[in-house]
C-alpha cells in the first residue's frame, strides 16, 4: 500500500505531468477506439442481420435461366421443406415523359422476400405489381424519374385522401402508365420507405424499381445478350447446417456440368464478407493510420515520463538508501503508469463515443443503413488494456534507467551514474516492438499485411531520425553565427538531439500521413474526370442487338452527337489453360478470394482504342483467321486480367464459344485504361474467329451539348427500348464522391494524429522550455528582451516544424508516386497547393504551440525564477 | 562495531588514469563511539562514507560491521543491512519533497513494515522540536528544519551506526550549532555509533575521535 499511496500523492503534486501525459495517450488511443468501435459494430450489425441482408438463408445465381434438372438438385438437396422465391435483376432505361434513366428492375415474385420485407408507404399495395404492369419505387427514384405527385402516378391511384398509390387488389382498368420499360408503359403503384434488399447505397449503378417477375415477358428486356440475372432465394428449415448445404449445392451444379460451372451459390456469410469488403479495407487503413497515431502518442509520452523520471532519481536514491528494493521503486513507478494509462484509456474512450457518429457521416452510402454504432464492452476492455499496458511498454526504454539508480547518487552526484548495460536498454525496446507488430497485425487482417505495414513504418521512422539526424548537424552550423537569436535557436536544436529528433519524427509523421492520401486520390480523381490523351465519352451504349447496328448508326447521324467505338461482344467460356481446366486452376490462387468466372465477354477490333497499349508482345495480325484451321488463333490479353489469372504471352487457352471449341494462343499484353469509359475488354481475338458468332455491341456517344443530353437520351431510348445507357458523368461523379468520401475517412484518421503530434509537441516544448529555463532566466538578468526571446523559441521550433514538414512532404509525394505506379497504372497528380499549404500550416502549428508551451516561463520575472532554481 | 582494515579504493579517469583514493585504510569504533573525518575536498572522505554505507565497494580490504563483512554481501543483503543497521545524514538534506515532514520521518519504518509508526514518529517530533511542523512539505520548512527531519528520519529504525556526511554544510553557523546539538545529544542518549565527514572543524571537535584523510591515508 505504501507504494500505491506515494504514487497516487506523487502524481497528484506532478499535475501538470499527468495531465499531458494522459492528455498524449488519450488521443493516441482516442481514433483507435473509435475505429475499432465502428469495425465491430460493423461486423455485430452484419452478424446480426446475415439473413435479412440477403433475405434468405443461400441464394443461387444464374445468368440465364435455371434448367429443370437444376431446380430437381436444388429440391434434392434442400429438401422437401424449402421456401424459394425467384427474383430477376437487371439494368434497363425507364422512360418518363420528363425523363430518362437507367434503373435496376428487380422482378420478384410474391413470396419476395423470404426474410425482412418491405416498408411501403401507406396505400401502396405489394400484391399490386403481380396483377397488372406496375411497379413501386422509393420516392428519391421517383422524384429523379419525375414522378413525385399524385398525376404522375397514374389514373385511379389516388384513394379517397388523394395521397394513396393504385388500389393494386383491386387496379385500375386502365391506369395511366407513365413509366416504360421496354416495350411496356407501368403504373407506379407507389412508394416504399425501405426495401429488404441491403446493398450498400454508393455502389449501387442505378436505383431499383421492382416489378412483378410474371410482367416481364411483354417488355422484351430478357432477348440475347441481355445482362440478366436469375436469382433463386431459399429459406431452409430452422436448424439446417446452410453452409454445408451451400457447398453440397455448388458440388453438385458442377458435376451438372463439370466444364462450365455457370452457377454461383452464395449463403449469408459471402454476403456479409461483400458488404464489410470496403467499409473493411478503410476500416482497416484507419485503424493501421490510428495505431501510428497512437505510436506518436506514446513517444512523447515516453518523452515526457523521461523528464519525470529524471527529476526523480535522487528520490528514488533516497528511498533506496532507506531501505527500499529495487523491485519496490519498480512497482511505484508501475502504479503511476498503469493508472495514468487507464485514465488515459477512460478519456479515449469518451472520445471515441463523441468520435463515432461521425462515422456515418464520412462513409455515407458505404455502410449499411440502420447501423447502430456503439462502444463495446470487449472494445472498452481492449482501451483500458492497450492504455494500462500501452503506457508501461512505452516507457520500458526510459524505465530500464532505473537500474542504473544507486543510492551512492546521494553522495557523489550524477558521478554514481554508470549508465545502463546496452543490451538491456536494447531490450527495453523490444515489448514495444512486439506489441506494435501484434496491433499491426490485428488491424491490419493478416501476419503479411501487419508485418509489411510495420516495416514501411520502420522505414519511414528511419528515414526521418536519419533526415532530422542531418538536420540537426546543419543546426551546427547554422549556429554558428553573431546573431544572438538564431545562434541560441539553432544551438538548441542540435544540443537538444534527443528531444529535436523526437519533435522531427512526430511531426514528419503526421505530416507525411496527412498528405499522401490526398496525393493518391487527386491522381485519380484527375483521371477519371479528364483522362490525359483520352476523350470521355457521354453516355455509354449497352444491349444493342446486332441488328440493330445500321439504324442506331442511321439514327444518330441524325441526332446532336457522335457514336463511336461500336464494339462487338461476344460471350463465351475459358476452358483451359495450357491444358489446365481454368475454373479449377490450383496454380494461380483465385483473385482476392472471389470464384473465378468462366464466362466472359470477348471482342474483335481492327485498331486499338487510344485507351490500349501494348506492353508485351506484338499487336494481333490483321489477317483473319481461317476458322478450321489448326493454328491456334491470336489473342490479346488485358495486363490485370493477365496478373490476376497468371496468363502469359505464348499460353494456349481453349473456349467455348456459345457451343463451338476454339483454341487461341496470348500473343499480346495490353494495358488497358478502364477509366475511359470506352468498351473495353479484358480479351481481344484476331478478326475472323467471332465475326459470325451470335453477339450484342457496345458504344460510346460523345460531343453532346449538356443540354441537348436529356433529349437525346430519350430519343435513343425510345426508338431502341432494349438499349440501356449509362450516363458517364453521372457515374464520374458517383465514382469521385466515393473517393472523396473514403480519402475523408482516412485524411480523418490522419488529422487524428496529427492532433496526438501537437499534444506531443506541445509537451515536449513545455518540457525544453522547463529544462531551458535556466538559460532563459540567464538571458532575462543579461539584458536580452522577451521578443528576443520569443523569437528564439519560434525559429526554434518553426525551422523544426518547417524541416520535418518539408521531408515529410517530399516523401509522400515519392510514395504516392510509387503506390500510384504500383496500384493504380501510375495515375498520380502532384498538387501543389496543399502540400504547401500543409506545409505552412504545420509550420506555423509548431511556432504556436511552441510559444503557448514556454508561455509561463516566458511571462515569469527573472527574480522568481533565480528563487526557484 | 565497525571495523575497516586494509581497504584500497581507486577510481578511473579518463584524463589521469587510475587514481587511488583509498590506500590501506583501516580503523575500528566501539558501539557509542564518534568519530569525525575531515580532508581537503576530493580527499575521498565521501568515498570513505560510501563503502562504509555498502554503497560501493572497496578494490581489496574488509569492512565490518557488527562482525559482519560487508563486502562479501549480495545486493539484497546490502539492501536490508541499509535499512535496519545504519542511518544516512545527507549535506542536502534528501527529503521526499511530495510526504511531510511527518511522512518523511515515518518513510524507513512504513519501507521496513514496522509498526507503532505514529508513535514513533510523534515522539521524534518531538524529540527535535518539530511537532508543529509534522504537516509542512519539505518546500515550507527551513534548510534546519529539513536537517532536524532528516536527523529524525535517521534516529526513527534506531540504527546502530549513523553516517552523516556534511550534515552542516548546507546551514549557515548559528543553525548548524543548532542542528549539531540536536544530533549529539539524540546520539549520545540513544547510545548510537556515529561517523561524522566533514569539512567544519567545530563540528569535527565534538567528535570523540577526529581522523584525516590525505592522499588516500587516513591519520
Amino acid at each position: 500500500m505504501l507504494w500505491i499511496r506515494l504514487a497516487f500523492r506523487e502524481l497528484l503534486r506532478n499535475r501538470g505531468f499527468s495531465l499531458f501525459f494522459t492528455a498524449n495517450l488519450a488521443v493516441g488511443l482516442c481514433g483507435f477506439v473509435a475505429v475499432q468501435s465502428f469495425s465491430r459494430s460493423l461486423n455485430q450489425h452484419l452478424d446480426d442481420n446475415l439473413r435479412n441482408i440477403l433475405t434468405a438463408d443461400l441464394v443461387v445465381t444464374a445468368n440465364a435461366p435455371f434448367t429443370r434438372p437444376e431446380k430437381d438438385l436444388m429440391h434434392q438437396v434442400l429438401g422437401p421443406d424449402v421456401q424459394v422465391s425467384e427474383v430477376i435483376r437487371f439494368f434497363t432505361m425507364a422512360q418518363t415523359r420528363d425523363t430518362t434513366r437507367l434503373v435496376q428492375v428487380m422482378a420478384v415474385d410474391d413470396t419476395y422476400p423470404l426474410y425482412g420485407g418491405f416498408a411501403l408507404e401507406p396505400g401502396t399495395h405489394r400484391a399490386a405489381i403481380h396483377q397488372s404492369p406496375t411497379m413501386f419505387m422509393s420516392r428519391d427514384t421517383g422524384l429523379a424519374l419525375g414522378i413525385g405527385d399524385h398525376d404522375d402516378r397514374g389514373e385511379g391511384s389516388r384513394d379517397e385522401s388523394g395521397r394513396a398509390a393504385v388500389p393494386m387488389d383491386n387496379p385500375d382498368p386502365a391506369p395511366s402508365r407513365p413509366l416504360t420499360l421496354g416495350n411496356t408503359p407501368f403504373a407506379v403503384a407507389g412508394f416504399f420507405v425501405d426495401d429488404p434488399d441491403k446493398a450498400l447505397t454508393a455502389l449501387e449503378l442505378a436505383p431499383k424499381i421492382y416489378v412483378g417477375a410474371d410482367q416481364l415477358a411483354d417488355t422484351g428486356l430478357l432477348g440475347f445478350g441481355a445482362r440478366v440475372r436469375y436469382h433463386i432465394y431459399c429459406r431452409v428449415v430452422p436448424g439446417t447446417d446452410v453452409p454445408a448445404q451451400a457447398e453440397a449445392l455448388r458440388s453438385g451444379f458442377a458435376d451438372l456440368s463439370p466444364d462450365q460451372p455457370r452457377i454461383r451459390v452464395r449463403d449469408s456469410r459471402d454476403v456479409s464478407r461483400n458488404l464489410s469488403r470496403i467499409t473493411g479495407y478503410f476500416a482497416g487503413y484507419m485503424a493501421l493510420v490510428s495505431l501510428v497515431a497512437l505510436f506518436l502518442a506514446g513517444m512523447a509520452a515516453a518523452f515526457l515520463f523521461r523528464g519525470f523520471l529524471g527529476g526523480k532519481h535522487k528520490e528514488i536514491a533516497v528511498l533506496m538508501s532507506l531501505g527500499a528494493r529495487r523491485s519496490g521503486v519498480c512497482a511505484f513507478l508501475f502504479v503511476q503508469l498503469i493508472f495514468l494509462g487507464l485514465l488515459a484509456a477512460v478519456m479515449a474512450l469518451a472520445g471515441a463515443w463523441l468520435l463515432l457518429p461521425a462515422f456515418p457521416w464520412m462513409l455515407e452510402g458505404l455502410v449499411p443503413e440502420g447501423i447502430v454504432l456503439k462502444v463495446d464492452l470487449m472494445t472498452a476492455g481492449m482501451a483500458l488494456g492497450l492504455g494500462g499496458l500501452g503506457s508501461l511498454v512505452f516507457c520500458l526504454p526510459v524505465l530500464v534507467n532505473l537500474l542504473s539508480i544507486k543510492p551512492l547518487l546521494l553522495l557523489q552526484g550524477d558521478a554514481a551514474d554508470r549508465g545502463v548495460n546496452r543490451w538491456w536498454r536494447a531490450a527495453a525496446f523490444l515489448p514495444g516492438v512486439i506489441w506494435f507488430c501484434a496491433g499491426a497485425i490485428l488491424v491490419g487482417g493478416s501476419p503479411a499485411n501487419g508485418m509489411v505495414f510495420t516495416a514501411g513504418f520502420a522505414l519511414a521512422l528511419l528515414v526521418f531520425s536519419l533526415a532530422g539526424w542531418l538536420g540537426a548537424g546543419g543546426c551546427r552550423r547554422l549556429a554558428n553565427t553573431r546573431h544572438l537569436v538564431r545562434k541560441l535557436a539553432f544551438l538548441n536544436l542540435y544540443r537538444n538531439m534527443g528531444a529535436s529528433l523526437a519533435c522531427f519524427v512526430t511531426i514528419a509523421m503526421g505530416v507525411f500521413l496527412i498528405s499522401l492520401i490526398p496525393q493518391v486520390q487527386k491522381g485519380l480523381q484527375t483521371e477519371i474526370q479528364r483522362p490525359e490523351g483520352l476523350k470521355i465519352p457521354v453516355f455509354f451504349l449497352m444491349d444493342i442487338q446486332d441488328d440493330q447496328i445500321e439504324d442506331l448508326e442511321r439514327f444518330m447521324q441524325e441526332q446532336p452527337g457522335a457514336l463511336e467505338n461500336l464494339s462487338p461482344m461476344v460471350r463465351g467460356r475459358i476452358l483451359t489453360v495450357n491444358n489446365a481446366p481454368f475454373h479449377t486452376r490450383e496454380d494461380i490462387p483465385e483473385s482476392r478470394g472471389r470464384p473465378r468466372r468462366t464466362e466472359h465477354n470477348f471482342s474483335f477490333r481492327a485498331d486499338l482504342d487510344p485507351s490500349e497499349t501494348i506492353v508485351q508482345g506484338s499487336p494481333l495480325s490483321s489477317d483473319p483467321w481461317v476458322f478450321g484451321s489448326q493454328t491456334p488463333f491470336e489473342i490479346s490479353v488485358a495486363r490485370s486480367f493477365a496478373d490476376d489469372h497468371g496468363l502469359a504471352v505464348g499460353d494456349v487457352m481453349r473456349f467455348d464459344i456459345q457451343g463451338m471449341v476454339l483454341e487461341g494462343r496470348i500473343h499480346n499484353i495490353r494495358k488497358v485504361r478502364w477509366n475511359s469509359f470506352q468498351p473495353n475488354f479484358f480479351l481481344l481475338f484476331q478478326s475472323g474467329v467471332l465475326e459470325d458468332a451470335p453477339k450484342t455491341w457496345l458504344g460510346a456517344v460523345a460531343q453532346v451539348m449538356p443540354d441537348r443530353r436529356q433529349s437525346l437520351k430519350r430519343a435513343i431510348v425510345k426508338a431502341f427500348p432494349n438499349i440501356s445507357i449509362i450516363d458517364v458523368t453521372q457515374m464520374i461523379t458517383t465514382l469521385t464522391f466515393i473517393a472523396d468520401r473514403l480519402s475523408m475517412s482516412v485524411r480523418f484518421m490522419a488529422w487524428l494524429a496529427i492532433a496526438a503530434g501537437l499534444v506531443s509537441i506541445f509537451s515536449i516544448a513545455r518540457h525544453q522550455a522547463r529544462r531551458q529555463a535556466v538559460q532563459t532566466n540567464l538571458l532575462k538578468v543579461l539584458g536580452t528582451g522577451f521578443g528576443d526571446i520569443r523569437r528564439i523559441g519560434l525559429l526554434e521550433f518553426g525551422s523544426l516544424g518547417f524541416a520535418s514538414a518539408l521531408v515529410a512532404v517530399v516523401l509522400s509525394a515519392g510514395f504516392s508516386r510509387a503506390i500510384a505506379w504500383y496500384f493504380f497504372d501510375s495515375l498520380w497528380g502532384l498538387d501543389i497547393g496543399y502540400l504547401l499549404g500543409i506545409l505552412v500550416l504545420t509550420t506555423l502549428i509548431c511556432m504556436v504551440t511552441a510559444v503557448a508551451a514556454a508561455g509561463k516561463i516566458l511571462k515569469t520575472r527573472p527574480l522568481m525564477l533565480l528563487k526557484k532554481n | 562495531m565497525l571495523e575497516l582494515s586494509g581497504v584500497d579504493k581507486s577510481f578511473h579517469l579518463p584524463d589521469t588514469g587510475r587514481v587511488m583514493v583509498l590506500n590501506q585504510v583501516g580503523f575500528s569504533l566501539e558501539a557509542g563511539a564518534t568519530l569525525a573525518i575531515t580532508g581537503h575536498s576530493g580527499s575521498g572522505k565521501t568515498t570513505l562514507l560510501s563503502l562504509i554505507a555498502g554503497l560501493d565497494t572497496p578494490d581489496a580490504g574488509k569492512i565490518q560491521v557488527n562482525g559482519i563483512d560487508i563486502c562479501t554481501l549480495d545486493e539484497a543483503e546490502l539492501t536490508r543491512y541499509r535499512a535496519a543497521s545504519i542511518s544516512m545524514i545527507f549535506q542536502s538534506f534528501h527529503l521526499m519533497p511530495h510526504l511531510t515532514a511527518a511522512e518523511n520521518i515515518a518513510l524507513p519504518l512504513e519501507i521496513l513494515r514496522q509498526d507503532r509508526i505514529h508513535e514513533r514518529t510523534q515522539s521524534l517530533l518531538e524529540q527535535v522540536g518539530l511537532t508543529h511542523r509534522a504537516g509542512h512539505l519539505p518546500g515550507q520548512l527551513s534548510g534546519g528544519e529539513c536537517q532536524r527531519v532528516a536527523i529524525a528520519r535517521a534516529l526513527i529504525v534506531e540504527p546502530a551506526l549513523i553516517l552523516a556526511d556534511e550534515p552542516t554544510g548546507n546551514l549557515d553557523t548559528d543553525t548548524g550549532k543548532k542542528v549539531a546539538d540536536l544530533l549529539f545529544n539524540l546520539v549520545e542518549t540513544q547510545r548510537k555509533t556515529l561517523v561524522v565527514v566533514t569539512h567544519n572543524q567545530d563540528l569535527a571537535a565534538r567528535c570523540r575521535e577526529t581522523k584525516t584523510l590525505s592522499r588516500g591515508k587516513l591519520t
